[in-house]
């Protein structure tokens, strides 16, 4: 399965380029530069589930090192979605031949869920053609009011987080929640309305 | 090198913008929408949450410092110069060896009479009891006495060779390891240079030291050199070995506890019993749960709650065999039993 985002065509048709040329040289020099574009992200994404600066460093050097590896290896469509899934996964490898550091295990359970849906497949409501749907309507209708409200005014009203923050009375961070919770329910409401047709 | 300019472009960044506040209402939406279709940047975003602008900077400094090490690695020339001396000393000792031993046997007593009489360490220890007393003290020695020793040794072998060459005068010297004074070459035989026989009044000497533990101890001097000078193989600190099968993230007492929590009745079924989904899924490399297979179920409403959890439940971390991950699949039981 792999990550969709669009508008990012162009962006990996050359991340795509300079991977083969890469390919076809050896030079480390190309993938190095192609590395560097994204290793900010590598480096949030590691500080995310390892929680260590230190280690999150040696997370970025080493899914370097393993890329080297990697790409011979297989036929990559997506380079940024193939680094995101090849940088979760070193993390929780990592995550896991610490065993005495189970409680970060733990504590990173709970953002689990959410990880596991934006992971793989775009949500109806991200897609261009999403939001006219009536049956994505239908189902905003039968939403929680707080998240009703965070879902209208974020996807029909084009507020940021902060002037629904500001609007709602309640932190930012409440409104991500909100979002990712309402748009878990969408989804199961969306998947319960297909199959009843 | 373009760090200048990385540094410039990542502060230009939508990410770094973002969150140090630096656009406007509608800049922030764009972003946040992009947000909502991109989980590596806003996982990202995050974690670089939790650092302050200064230390991101530092920490990325860091880490393209260590990159470019591996993509242009710097020390390589230095590694070849050190190598290109040794195989030159190595070669030229080499040639000094073969020219030596091209001499007649009777040069080895020789040097060893004459040694006999001009140190007196060598008095102590006659070469033919050598090995016997080697092996006997080798013996009783714990292992860091032997390490040094085999640091002495090396010691003995390369570096006073080497020396040799540096130090063409003949100058003699004291070589001070581990606390111990040991004679150099030079002083026990100034003539017979780098040949066999000094080797072995060398190893007579190893004797002498060893007769006096209490003096090996404070090796540690001598192990650095040795661990500088030798490639050990070295097995990882913690490197997996053997077979690990899958698991959810959290463990499977999580697990359980997740199932529990989230799990939906069907809405025909209202017994207060209990009823079993047995299922079998593939967990990918890659995390990615496949073909799930309803091995035994009561009904399709329970097959599909059970699918229904195991997709959307705690990402499963992939089997690995020594170390590296391997797909393969997970037997399940899912038990639906309304709490009392």
């Amino acid at each position: 399965m792999t990550l969709r985002i669009e508008g990012k065509s162009d962006r990996n048709e050359s991340d795509l380029k300079m991977l083969d040329r890469y390919l076809k040289s050896g030079d480390l020099e190309i993938l190095g530069a192609l590395y560097s574009e994204y290793m900010h992200l590598v480096y949030g994404v590691s500080l995310k589930y390892l929680k260590d600066r230190d280690e999150s460093q040696d997370a970025v050097i080493g899914i370097f090192e393993k890329l080297i590896v990697e790409t011979g290896k297989h036929k990559v469509e997506n380079f940024r979605s193939w680094l995101y899934v090849m940088t979760k996964n070193w993390c929780l490898m990592k995550l896991r031949s610490d065993k005495t550091e189970r409680d970060k295990i733990r504590r990173m359970y709970d953002e689990e869920i959410e990880f596991m849906e934006n992971s793989y497949e775009l949500h109806p409501i991200d897609k261009e053609s999403g939001i006219d749907d009536q049956a994505l309507e239908d189902c905003i209708e039968r939403l929680k009011d707080e998240q009703m409200q965070c879902i209208r005014l974020f996807y029909f009203e084009k507020r940021c987080y902060r002037e629904i923050a500001g609007k709602l009375r309640m932190d930012e961070k409440k409104v991500k929640t909100h979002l990712q919770n309402a748009k878990r329910n969408l989804k199961i409401c969306l998947e319960e309305s297909y199959e009843e047709e | 090198m373009k760090r200048n300019d990385k540094d410039r472009d990542f502060k230009n960044s939508n990410l770094f913008r973002y969150r140090n506040r630096k656009m406007t209402e509608g800049e922030r939406y764009d972003y946040e929408r992009q947000l909502q279709k991109d989980p590596f940047e806003s996982d990202a975003l995050e974690g670089l949450q939790s650092l302050s602008s200064e230390e991101i900077a530092k920490d990325m400094g860091a880490i393209r410092k260590r990159l470019s090490k591996i993509i242009r690695p710097v020390g390589l020339s230095k590694i070849l110069r050190i190598a290109a001396v040794a195989v030159v000393l190595v070669g030229v000792s080499s040639l000094f060896l073969v020219r030596e031993m091209r001499k007649p046997p009777r040069m080895i007593s020789e040097i060893i009479e004459k040694a006999e009489q001009e140190s007196e360490i060598i008095e102590i220890v006659k070469p033919q009891t050598d090995i016997t007393e080697r092996e006997e003290t080798f013996d009783k020695m714990p292992v860091e006495a032997l390490e040094a020793v085999k640091a002495v040794e090396e010691e003995i072998y390369t570096d006073k060779i080497s020396d040799k060459f540096y130090d063409p005068d003949g100058v003699k010297k004291k070589e001070t390891i581990g606390g111990v004074n040991i004679i150099s070459v030079d002083e026990v035989a100034d003539e017979a240079i780098v040949t066999t026989p000094v080797q072995v009044s060398k190893s007579m000497k190893r004797a002498v030291v060893v007769e006096e533990p209490e003096l090996l101890f404070p090796g540690e001097v001598a192990m650095e050199e040795d661990d500088y000078e030798r490639e050990v193989p070295e097995v990882e600190e913690g490197e997996v070995v053997g077979y690990i099968a899958p698991v959810p993230v959290g463990g499977l007492r999580v697990f359980k506890e997740y199932i529990k929590e989230h799990q939906l009745f069907p809405e025909s079924w209202n017994e207060s019993g209990r009823e079993v989904v047995r299922l079998k899924f593939q967990v990918g490399i890659d995390s990615v749960i496949t073909n799930i297979e309803i091995v035994k179920s009561p009904g399709d409403l329970f097959s599909n709650e059970a699918i229904r959890l195991i997709n959307e439940g705690p990402v499963w971390i992939p089997a690995t065999r020594n170390g590296l991950a391997v797909v393969d699949s997970v037997k399940l039981r899912i038990v639906f039993r309304r709490q009392q």
